[in-house]
C-alpha cells in the first residue's frame, strides 16, 4: 500500500516541484543580481540560465513519463481554448505545457546568445521574463488541479496557489546557495529568505492541513484514510527532512557565522527536495475520485 | 431498444431492487473483456450505523443501521467533467449522447478519471489510454439494451432516452454515496431504496470491493 501511495504521480510530483525550484532560484538570481556585479558577470549568468532551462525541460521530461501516449501528445496544441456546451474553457494542461516548454526554449535560446557573446541587450531582457514566464506556468498548473476541485476537493485554488508558490520560496535560496560562489553578507540574507519562506511554508501547510481535515465527503470517514494511513507519517517525515534542511543552513550561517561548504548546501538541498517529495506526494494522494471507481 | 427516438441514451437504475450481487458489474466485464482493475460498472456498497448498548445488559440494539447498492457506470452527462478536463479533445460526445474516448487523441494522462466524480474514465495500461462505458453502443444499433442491463437478474438496471425513462420513472439522479448531480447532471434516473441517503450524507462508509477477497460478508 505505501508503494501505492509513493508511486501514485511520482512523475508528476517531480514534474511540479522542479519547475518551482526553478521559479525560486530564477526570483532570487534575479532579485539578488541587482546589486552584485558578480552574480551579474558573464560565466554566473550564463550557469544560472543553463540550470534555469535544463531544471524545467528536466520537469517537462518528467511530466512526458505520467502520459501513457505522448505521441498523440500534439493534440493538446488544438484544445488551448475549446467550447462544451456553448460553454468557453481554457485548456489549462495545454497551456501549461505551450509555456513551460516555451520558457525551456527560451532559456536555451538565450544561453546560446550568451554563449555566442551577441544581442547581449537582448539577452539580458530576456533573461527578466524567465521568472514571469515559470510563474505564469505554476499559474496555470495551479489551475489544472484547481479546476478538478468540484471532484477533489483537496485541490480548492487558494491552498494550492500557496502551496505551490511557497514550495517555489523554499526551494529556490537552496538552489541559489548550490549554484553560486556566494558572499557571506550575501549567504545570510539568502538563509533569512529561506528561513521566512520556510515559515510562510510551514503556516501555510498547517492551514491546508486544517482545511483538509474540515473536508467532508460523503462516504469517507476523514480523506487523510485516503492515503492509506501513511499522511501522518509522510507529512511528518517531509517535515521532519525540511525543518532539518533549513535549520542546518541557518545554524552555519548565523550561528557558526560561517558559508556554508558546497557539500554542506548539497546536502540541504537534497533533504529539502526529500522533504518536498514527501509533502507533495500527499497532494496527490488524497484525491478521493478513486472511491467510485 | 428503439433507437428511433434516442436523443440522449440514459440509464435508470432501482436501487430498491438491487441487492448488489454484481452480476452487472460481472457481464460487463465479460463483454468488454475488461483487464484486472478495470471495471466500467461497479457496484458501491453503502453501510452505516451502529449496534449499541443502552441498557447495560449484553443485549445489543441496532441503532440507524442500514445498507445498501449503487450500480453505477459512465452517466453520459449532460455537462461531462471529463470532456472539460481532457486536454486533447479525446474524450467526446458521439451517437445518442454516448460520451467516448478517441483512442488517436488520448494520451493517457488520466486527467478525465480525476474530473469525473463517478470514476467513469478508467486507465487500461495495457492499451495504454483510457477507456470507458460506451453503453454497449454496438449493441444498441442492433436494437439491444446494454449487457449490464440484459444480465441484471432482479432488473434493477434499464437504458434508453433519458427523457423517456425521466417521465417513467422520475428525476432523482443523486443519492450517497453518489456526488450532487448538479455538478456534471448525469443522464441516470434513480430509483431509492428505503434505506437511501441524500447525496451530501456523510453518516456511512462507501466500500467498493472490486475482488472477490475484498467481500468481507456474503451480499447476498
Amino acid at each position: 500500500m505505501l508503494s501505492k501511495v509513493i508511486f501514485l504521480e511520482w512523475p508528476l510530483v517531480f514534474f511540479t516541484l522542479f519547475v518551482q525550484g526553478a521559479l525560486g532560484l530564477s526570483l532570487l538570481y534575479n532579485v539578488f543580481s541587482c546589486k552584485s556585479e558578480d552574480l551579474k558577470s558573464d560565466i554566473n549568468s550564463k550557469k544560472y540560465v543553463a540550470v534555469f532551462g535544463i531544471t524545467i525541460f528536466m520537469g517537462l521530461f518528467f511530466s512526458v513519463l505520467h502520459l501513457s501516449n505522448p505521441i498523440n501528445g500534439y493534440n493538446i496544441l488544438f484544445r488551448i481554448l475549446y467550447k462544451v456546451n456553448e460553454v468557453n474553457y481554457i485548456g489549462w494542461l495545454p497551456l501549461e505545457v505551450l509555456v513551460l516548454g516555451f520558457t525551456s526554449f527560451l532559456a536555451g535560446f538565450i544561453f546560446l546568445l550568451k554563449f555566442k557573446d551577441i544581442k547581449h541587450s537582448l539577452a539580458e531582457k530576456l533573461t527578466k521574463a524567465l521568472p514571469l514566464l515559470a510563474f505564469v506556468g505554476i499559474i496555470c498548473m495551479v489551475f489544472i488541479y484547481s479546476s478538478k476541485n468540484d471532484t477533489v476537493l483537496a485541490w480548492d485554488f487558494t491552498h494550492t496557489f500557496l502551496l505551490f508558490t511557497s514550495t517555489a520560496l523554499v526551494l529556490g535560496p537552496l538552489c541559489f546557495l548550490a549554484l553560486f560562489n556566494l558572499e557571506k553578507e550575501q549567504v545570510q540574507k539568502t538563509t533569512l529568505v529561506l528561513i521566512a519562506s520556510y515559515m510562510l511554508f510551514l503556516i501555510i501547510l498547517m492551514f491546508y492541513v486544517f482545511f483538509l481535515a474540515n473536508l467532508q465527503i460523503a462516504g469517507i470517514e476523514r480523506i487523510f484514510d485516503l492515503a492509506y494511513g501513511y499522511y501522518g507519517s509522510l507529512l511528518l517525515i517531509g517535515v521532519l527532512a525540511t525543518f532539518i534542511s533549513a535549520l542546518r543552513i541557518s545554524y552555519l550561517a548565523f550561528y557558526k557565522n560561517i558559508c556554508p561548504s558546497r557539500k554542506c548546501t548539497y546536502v540541504a538541498l537534497g533533504l529539502m527536495f526529500f522533504g518536498m517529495i514527501c509533502i507533495r506526494i500527499l497532494f496527490y494522494a488524497i484525491n478521493n475520485v478513486n472511491m467510485l471507481g | 431498444m428503439d433507437t428511433k427516438n434516442l436523443k440522449q441514451f440514459g440509464f435508470f437504475f432501482d436501487q430498491s431492487a438491487c441487492i448488489g450481487c454484481r452480476t452487472c458489474q460481472m457481464s460487463c466485464k465479460d463483454y468488454k473483456q475488461g483487464d484486472v482493475g478495470i471495471n466500467f460498472r461497479r457496484v458501491v456498497e453503502y453501510e452505516g450505523g451502529t449496534w449499541v448498548n443502552d441498557d447495560g445488559s449484553e443485549n445489543l440494539v441496532p441503532k440507524g443501521v442500514f445498507v445498501y447498492y449503487t450500480s453505477i457506470s459512465c452517466n453520459h452527462c449532460k455537462d461531462p467533467a471529463c470532456i472539460k478536463a481532457c486536454p486533447t479533445g479525446a474524450m467526446h460526445k458521439t451517437k445518442y449522447g454516448i460520451v467516448d474516448v478517441n483512442p488517436k487523441k488520448c494520451i493517457g494522462c488520466k486527467s478525465c478519471a480525476l474530473a469525473c466524480p463517478y470514476g467513469a474514465p478508467q486507465y487500461d495500461s495495457r492499451k495504454k489510454r483510457m477507456t470507458k462505458c460506451n453503453g454497449c453502443l454496438e449493441r444498441i444499433e442492433e436494437g439491444l439494451k446494454p449487457i449490464c442491463v440484459e444480465s441484471c437478474p432482479f432488473r434493477a438496471l434499464d437504458a434508453g432516452d433519458i427523457d423517456e425513462l425521466r417521465a417513467k420513472h422520475g428525476t432523482i439522479a443523486g443519492v450517497a454515496p453518489l456526488p450532487d448531480a448538479r455538478i456534471t447532471q448525469p443522464n441516470i434516473v434513480i430509483k431509492p431504496s428505503e434505506n437511501s441517503k441524500g447525496v451530501n450524507d456523510k453518516s456511512g462508509v462507501a466500500h467498493l470491493p472490486n475482488h472477490y477477497q475484498e467481500v468481507k460478508k456474503d451480499v447476498v
